[in-house]
């Protein structure tokens, strides 16, 4: 359905996209996951014909983008990662105005834009002028818009970027329904965790060029990152301070959380602090929480030193090292962590998740 | 025919109109517009009634008053374009709206034809607004139809071609502020400085028995002699700065038609400038 073969743009020095190339099933759901300044979001726009590559081709369907844009804007819908509204329109006017741009026929387009707002859950706000509306509102009508003249593929540049977790989830839902409808949907995002539920494949970018690609499972198992969990002796295992258990929603910042299960049963060890950070029921800058957190992050540093490990995070209270596939890279990290004088009482591997995977993949590079 | 079609049913023009007409500021400035020329001309009748009486139904007084708003209708419009066409398509790149017309079926020529006529659209409404005033002024006598017809052309072609130097700005910016800026500076410069030109290239500079041909650049650049060449007198002794070299009344009337010629000329290749600018998959955008 999407076919993109060997594409490169340079801006200036900056080689932004190197050859890259992917395939999109029909009805497929593609999740494009890369770190911040991959290349994503000039790939796609690419893609939509809203950038000239300096090499390399896109196919929509049968259609060459390049050579014939006209009808590949007909065929695919483009929701940008930043976008505007116009003043002083209102929500039912902006969508006749891009039915319009679509030339969209005008018999039956009331009905079709009540439908496209009905599925976004927009249908309350027909009469609401869409500067006013909230920013989840404006992203879900702006979803509505790229779907007016029904195309056959979404391009949609971080749709879920600066939603809220129902929002999230609604918009889940939407792409699920969309799909049930013979969509190819493509997707970008930083965080794979966002895609995994939702994403039929998967291509991981990095630094400009594609390092993975097809579906979920055949990611998850070429990827061949082992997982290893470590967790240090004085330290709580995950969720022993439950109230303060806000793990994996904020995957994005791991290490803050170990600060709320510390503060409740590091009494053990320092008790000399343990009063004032069991006060502080969001404690951060505590000092036992700093210990913990000083103690982990060295943890981290020695384990990042070892040859074969490709990544280190530091998830609830423990670490999370990805490691090359043998025995080999994961006996010497344990000698070097216990060498180094680091109480290790738990060193056992875990399922990978596909976060896990992405990281090996990239490297890690944002932490 | 269909493309045609596209071109008048335009949906970048139609969204503009629809939201300009929304409210009563378009209205009020209308109203307050065809006010101030109508002010205009009753000051220079009070002035005209005070002297001799008998002065004041006169054609002479006709001239002048058809003479001076013509001339502060242009400086109006002249004022009036930039401010409507160089935000354009720099603002609809800030508003980060652009991309979603871009990816629309509309093509990069539709949608600066529709800025085109959205923004130049308002000023030649203002324009029409203002005729009952200068039908009023008829009826002193003084000038014909016949000049205030070709007034209006020189009107709307300086105001397309307005329009089409601001939304070349506005391609050629990114910030809204700086395409603006750039508009008027170009435009207002142009106008001021040319009769200066023109007047040394005449006048100091050059022999007078043998006066260079290029000057007439700056006579048939200018919209100011182009509407002083169509108004006719009083305002034609304006275009007696060229003496030197278009020595006969029709040579010098003539000034009107070609200004209209070279600013369609002008007009055309700046907006194809602009359409490249804005297509993005022409190698020449910059983006
Ligand atoms: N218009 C531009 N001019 C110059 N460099 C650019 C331009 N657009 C992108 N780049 C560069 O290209 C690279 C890739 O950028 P891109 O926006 O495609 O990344 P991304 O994967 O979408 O990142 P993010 O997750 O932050 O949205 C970056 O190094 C960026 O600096
Ligand atoms: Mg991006």
């Amino acid at each position: 359905m999407l076919r993109v073969e060997g594409l490169v743009k340079r801006f200036g020095d900056v080689e932004a996209v190197k050859a890259v190339s992917f395939t999109v099933e029909p009805g497929a759901i593609y999740g494009f996951v890369g770190p911040n300044g991959a290349g994503k979001t000039t790939t796609l726009k690419i893609i939509a014909t809203l950038l000239m590559p300096d090499a390399g081709r896109v196919f929509i369907g049968g259609t060459d983008a390049l050579q014939n844009p006209g009808e590949a804007r007909a065929r695919l819908g483009y929701m940008p990662d930043f976008f505007g509204v116009y003043d002083n329109l209102k929500v039912d006017e902006y969508m006749h105005f891009y039915a319009d741009c679509y030339g969209v026929p005008a018999a039956g387009r009331d009905r079709l834009i009540d439908s496209l707002l009905a599925l976004v859950r927009l249908a309350d706000k027909r009469g609401a002028y869409v500067d006013e509306l909230s920013r989840g509102m404006k992203q879900r009508l702006c979803l509505a818009r790229c779907l007016v003249h029904d195309p056959e593929v979404l391009i949609l540049d971080e749709p879920a970027s600066g939603l809220d977790p129902r929002n999230r989830v609604e918009l889940r839902e939407i792409l699920l329904e969309l799909r049930r409808r013979g969509k190819t949907i493509l997707i970008s995002s930083h965080i794979l965790a966002e895609l995994a539920e939702l994403c039929t494949h998967i291509g991981i970018i990095h630094n400009g060029r594609m390092v993975a690609s097809g579906p979920v499972e055949q990611i998850q198992r070429e990827a061949g990152a082992r997982v290893m969990e470590v967790r240090l002796g004085g330290l709580p295992p995950a969720g022993a301070a439950g109230a303060a258990h806000r793990g994996r929603q904020t995957a994005e910042a791991p290490e803050t959380d170990t600060a709320g299960p510390a503060a409740g049963a590091g009494t053990a060890a320092q008790p000399d602090t343990a009063g004032p950070a069991a006060g502080a029921a969001m404690g951060t800058a505590v000092g036992t929480a700093a210990g913990v957190d000083e103690r982990l992050a060295a943890a981290a540093r020695v384990a990042r030193t070892v040859p074969g490990v490709r990544n280190v995070t530091v998830e609830d209270g423990a670490l999370r090292v990805a490691l090359d596939d043998g025995d080999q890279a994961a006996a010497s990290l344990l000698s070097t962590l216990v060498q180094a004088g680091l109480p290790v009482v738990h060193f056992a591997e875990v399922k990978s998740k596909l976060e896990d995977v992405f990281m090996a993949i990239t490297g890690g590079e944002e932490q | 025919m269909s493309v045609l079609w596209g071109f008048v049913r335009n949906p970048v023009l139609l969204r503009e109109v629809r939201v300009r007409m929304r409210g009563w500021r378009t209205p009020g400035i209308i109203v307050l517009y065809v006010g101030l020329l109508g002010l205009v001309a009753l000051l220079i009748f009070a002035a005209s009634m005070r002297g001799n009486r008998t002065v004041g139904f006169a054609p002479e007084v006709g001239a002048v008053i058809y003479a001076t708003l013509a001339m502060l209708q242009l400086v109006l419009l002249v004022l009036a374009v930039p401010g409507l066409a160089a935000g354009a398509i720099a603002g609809e790149r800030e508003r980060q709206t652009l991309d979603l017309l871009l990816v629309t079926r509309l093509s990069a020529a539709q949608v600066v034809f529709g800025k085109l006529l959205a923004a130049t659209g308002f000023a030649l409404l203002l324009m029409f607004a203002s005729l009952p005033v200068f039908g009023l002024i008829f009826l002193f006598g003084g000038f014909s139809l016949y000049r205030l017809g070709l007034s209006a052309v020189v009107y709307v072609v300086t105001v397309l071609l307005l329009g089409a130097v601001s939304l070349y700005f506005s391609a050629l910016y990114r910030r809204t502020q700086t395409a603006v800026v750039a508009a008027y500076g170009v435009v207002t410069t142009w106008i001021l400085l040319s009769p200066l030109f023109g007047a040394l290239t005449y006048h100091v500079f050059f022999d007078l028995e043998n006066p260079p041909v290029w000057g007439l650049v700056f006579a048939y650049t200018n919209p100011a002699f182009g509407l002083a060449a169509a108004a006719g007198l009083p305002l034609s002794q304006m275009t007696r700065l060229y003496s030197p070299i278009l020595t006969t009344d029709a040579a010098r009337e003539a000034i009107w038609w070609k200004y209209c010629l070279i600013a369609l000329g002008l007009m055309l290749l700046l907006l194809w400038r602009t359409v490249r600018r804005v297509d993005p998959l022409r190698p020449a955008a910059r983006r």
